[in-house]
């Protein structure tokens, strides 16, 4: 029989509307990096909850050891030495590092913290997994990576043999990816093991030896990372073939849709610029990419284009009618749909419920509305077509509460939202954002349709692949101007990095270094 | 899909049932703590009288009296714990009361005492029948407190008959216990619910009216102005109103939109500025048009223009909808409900409740939410407006200009009315006609033993109850459904 140093068996777990884990078992063998994977909203999180005893199960047993036991609370749990990072970090800012570790389990003598050899035990742990951290250091003033590793330390301190890692490389560099692999495959070899959760399937190939998968609250297997593939485990993961690049035909590009002459958006903050003396042109049929760092000017010049905010010189063509000074309203009405980079802020009314959000931008409509009263039927019925056409799943259907969504449908209904109204110019601001495997897939496939039935498409996105991907035509911008064009097919990721970092800049179809730019200039 | 809107309406409607059941509760158990202290407190103030062996010659005539009535019953006579007897302790009061032994009020020495009791008694030294002063002491203390003490039956029926019965009856009883009928709650409750109306309104929209009093103020002077000035008729008079009181509404609606002031503030500061500025207007100096001196209040409405009353709301044969009653309530009603048909039914209603909620996702949907800020200050300004002419057009009140010191209550009493109901505006004619019930039942108790605020108590606990009420909600669901089913799609 297998050394299981903690076997959950058949758990089941209810919430009104849902069943988020049914009869799900796991088995972590001692030692092993045990990966946990699943869509937003698979049940993982459910599952090392009951783990981790924040919730109790309706039906099922948890054994450690061979033995069962009762989790009733993260106390039960850490007395089992069961550990656990999570996505938010649950640290006090104004702590120090040292203070945050031995938090909770902090060792007296006669009512005084003995911080010296707390001190020396997180030292020793921090050089001995090559953890580093300065104990003296405040929450706030040090890196999200280096906070994670104080939420490592704070296992290791209280002696966990079981550490649980909630999404773990969300928040890191890639550098600080491959440092934590190197770390938790550290641990394994101490014989510690360890639960990772994640929807990445990179880390999984790369750092797990055995993998569980959830699709929907229900269990689909265990497999040997060693003989499997990427491949299998997003067909286990979404339940169908997930392809990683995407197939789109050649582009049938027509007539000027969006052309957008010179414009400019003062900064809130500072007397310069954000967004300097932008032109360019989307075309019917094309998909182009406004690529950039984050905080080069895109969010603001989107807000300039759409009408959430005003700019100070410049005009904006849609289809040759001079939208400039339209309200966003007008904008819309002139054929402009956008699918906001914040899907809380902007993109939905979260109390609304689904079918509300859904006729958020047409509920002005004759369609849904008759001398101002609404047509909740018409409304009824075009919500659950789009939910039905567009697969967004929720709890309960049309009359479910937006914020009771996951992230995922919440954007699915954005996008279909959005794209329904059939508009000539959609505006997609980071459309994947946080979102898992098929999810992406999905929105690529839906963009791409939408390029292909012949309307222009103004991709703003900050992940690399997707910009490759998806985009006829891309245009770097770099601190608030676009320093270059380039085709996809054309050019590297590595050459768009270049442009992205600021170190080149076209001009006029050359390419000139920055410094031979200054040189010009000067 | 009925269905189960119907049971979640029935298990909210079930759990403010129980809130309100649970708030009675709390108020009369606050009720009987009070009669208790009542009932102690006159008891130790009677028996801190007896101290030692002084008491008062008129005590010893009291429990005199007590005793040719009555004689000893056995407390006394284990009192006397067999010192002197029963019938001795008589013999010794009505000597002292024949042979007027001591001026009224003047208090006793304990030789004088003895002395007393001993001529009483026939003893020729009063030394021997010393021992038994305390005795005559304690028994004639027994007999004066007899009347002052209580058993806990005796508090709860105190706490029942002189507070919690008007709290119940509300206003259905006058002050002389004789029915009433509804019509003076009805006429309480007209303005309530137009004032709950503007602040649930408000909440809706995502904003916090506390400026109802000086909207409802600026309302009254409306009403008023138009009726004994230019001598309006009634309709007119409360169109007035509902200018007067959308355009104090407004004004921190625009502050609000263009400036970002918060509305709470300059609603607060415009609640003070409306009421002085009326007050000043209205009684200008003795010699205002409004102002009749006689009764230091705003001229009689039926003397001066009898057309701008609104009309009586009369039932055939029966005195119980006459004045104060008025139609004004089913224009509370009325407006109740086309506010609830505009927030839910209407594009109106949506954008406002959009802005409401998330103001940028309102503006991202292309709403003008700066325009809205505005119009739904306006329109809550408009509510507690016409709620000041409901009540003062009434023709029962008149605004007093120089009791400058307080703000309608009725403005703030929209608060609690609109939190009471969730902000909903037909919860809001329910939440109001209970709140006007037991505040006016409130102020039928005996004032000497318990403050008119206990109402106020009990619906403070009510609405805290209700903040818990999404708990009971579950609970309650449960019981509808039995166990709830997981698994739904």
């Amino acid at each position: 029989m297998d050394d299981y140093v903690i076997e959950m068996r058949h758990i089941t777990k209810t919430f009104p509307g849902i069943k988020a884990n049914d009869d799900i078992t796991l088995q972590l063998r001692r030692g092993e990096i045990h990966a946990l994977l699943g869509e937003n909203g698979a049940g993982k999180s459910t599952l090392m909850s009951v783990l981790f005893g924040l919730y109790q199960p309706d039906s099922g047993e948890i054994f450690k050891d061979g033995k069962k036991v009762n989790i009733r609370n993260p106390n039960d749990a850490n007395d089992l030495g069961i550990g656990m990072v999570h996505q938010h970090f649950k640290l006090v800012e104004v702590f120090s590092v040292l203070d945050n570790i031995i938090l909770g389990a902090e060792d007296t003598q006669m009512g005084v913290l003995k911080k010296k050899e707390a001190r020396k035990k997180v030292l020793s742990l921090s050089e001995k997994y090559g953890l580093r951290v300065d104990p003296d250091a405040l929450i706030e003033d040090i890196s999200v990576g280096m906070q994670q590793r104080v939420e490592i330390l704070k296992m290791l301190y209280r002696d966990n043999e079981i550490l649980i890692f909630d999404e773990p490389t969300a928040v890191l560099t890639p550098q600080e990816i491959d440092e934590l692999i190197q770390i938790m495959r550290n641990f394994a070899k101490e014989g510690k093991s360890i639960l990772f959760i994640t929807h990445k399937l990179n880390e999984i190939m790369a750092a797990a030896d055995r993998c569980t998968v959830l699709r929907k609250g229900k269990y689909i297997g265990t497999v040997d990372i060693a003989d499997t593939s990427k491949e299998e485990l997003s067909r286990m993961m979404v339940g169908r073939d997930v392809s990683f690049t995407v197939d789109k035909k050649e582009p049938e590009v027509g007539d000027v849709v969006l052309d957008v002459q010179g414009v400019t958006v003062p900064s809130k903050i500072h007397k310069k610029n954000v967004v300097h003396d932008v032109s360019f042109q989307v075309r019917a049929g094309e998909i182009v990419c406004l690529a950039g760092i984050e905080g080069n000017g895109q969010t603001q010049f989107i807000s300039a284009l759409t009408g959430l905010d005003t700019m100070s010189s410049g005009k904006i063509l849609l289809n040759g009618k001079d939208i400039t000074h339209y309200s966003i309203r007008d904008r819309a009405k002139a054929g402009l749909s956008h699918i906001p980079e914040d899907r809380h802020k902007h993109g939905l009314v979260l109390d609304y419920t689904l079918e509300e959000n859904i006729v958020l931008q047409r509920y002005w409509e004759p369609a849904f509305q008759n001398h101002g009263f609404i047509k909740k039927g018409e409304v009824r019925r075009y919500a659950d077509r789009l939910i039905e056409q567009y697969d967004v799943r929720s709890g309960q259907g049309a009359v479910t509460v937006a914020r009771s969504m996951s992230g995922g449908n919440q954007q699915k209904a954005i996008i279909a939202r959005e794209i329904d109204r059939g508009t000539d110019l959609l505006v997609a601001v980071q459309p994947t954002r946080g979102l898992d495997v098929g999810a992406i897939e999905y929105i690529h496939k839906q963009i791409i349709s939408v390029r292909d039935s012949g309307k222009a498409v103004l991709l703003v996105s900050l992940e690399l692949e997707e910009v490759m991907n998806l985009s006829d035509r891309i245009l770097v911008m770099y601190e608030g101007e676009i320093v270059g064009e380039f085709d996809p097919k054309e050019t590297t990721v590595q050459e768009l990095g270049l442009y992205m970092a600021g170190a080149r800049k076209q001009e006029n179809g050359n390419v000139q270094s920055k410094e031979e730019q200054d040189d010009v200039e000067k | 899909m009925l269905k189960s809107k119907l049971r979640a309406s029935g298990s909210t409607i079930l759990s403010a049932f129980f809130c309100v059941l649970i708030g009675l509760a709390i108020g009369f158990i606050v009720l009987v703590v009070l009669a208790y202290i009542n009932k102690n407190n006159t008891y130790q103030e009677n028996a801190a009288k007896y101290v030692d062996n002084e008491y008062a010659y008129a005590d010893v005539l009291k429990a005199d009296n007590y005793l040719t009535k009555s004689g000893a019953d056995d407390e006394i006579v284990s009192v006397l714990k067999g010192e002197i007897t029963a019938d001795q302790l008589m013999q010794v009061t009505s000597y002292i009361k024949t042979n007027k032994i001591k001026p009224a009020g003047k208090a006793f020495t304990e030789d004088e005492l003895a002395e007393t009791m001993a001529a009483a008694l026939g003893i020729e030294n009063p030394d021997d029948i010393r021992s038994a002063v305390p005795v005559f002491t304690d028994a004639v203390r027994t007999i004066i407190l007899k009347p002052y003490e209580f058993s806990f039956g005796d508090v709860l029926s105190d706490a029942y008959d002189k507070g919690f019965r008007a709290v119940l009856q509300g206003g259905w009883y006058n002050m002389g216990d004789e029915p009433l009928g509804p019509r003076s709650e009805i006429a309480d409750a007209a303005p309530l619910i137009m004032t709950g109306l503007s602040v649930a309104f408000a909440f809706t929209t995502g904003l916090f009216n506390i400026g109802a009093a000086g909207q409802y103020t600026l309302g009254a002077f409306g009403a008023l102005l138009f009726a004994l000035v230019l001598k309006c008729p009634w309709y007119v008079c409360m169109l007035a109103a509902i200018v007067f009181g959308a355009l104090w509404g407004a004004i921190p609606g625009i502050f609000k939109a263009y400036f970002n002031v918060n509305e709470v503030i300059t609603s607060i500061m415009f609640n003070w500025i409306g009421l002085y500025a009326v007050n000043t207007i209205m009684y200008g100096g003795g010699n205002s048009p409004m102002y009749y001196v006689k009764d230091s209040k705003t001229y009689r409405l039926e003397v001066v223009s009898p057309q701008s009353r609104i009309p009586d709301l009369k039932a055939t044969g029966s005195n119980y909808f006459i004045q104060p009653a008025t139609i004004a309530i089913f224009f509370a009603i009325l407006i109740a409900i086309i506010l609830w048909i505009m927030l839910n039914k209407t594009t109106f209603g949506y954008e406002l409740k959009a802005c409401g909620y998330s103001k940028t996702a309102a503006r991202y949907a292309g709403i003008n939410e700066k325009r809205n800020i505005i119009l739904s200050m306006t329109i809550a300004g408009a509510l507690a407006g016409l709620g000041g002419a409901l009540y003062y057009l009434s023709g029962s009140v008149q605004w007093n200009p120089q009791d400058s010191t307080a703000l309608p209550a009725v403005g703030f009493n929209g608060i609690s009315v609109a939190l009471l109901a969730s902000s909903h505006p037909i919860g809001s004619i329910f939440s109001a006609l209970f709140i006007s019930h037991i505040t006016m039942g409130g102020s039928r108790m005996e004032q000497s033993i318990f403050p008119k605020e206990i109402a106020n108590i009990i619906s403070g606990v009510i609405i805290y109850l209700c903040a818990f009420m999404m708990l009971f909600k579950n609970r309650i669901a449960k019981l509808f459904t039995g166990k709830e089913k997981g698994g739904v799609k």
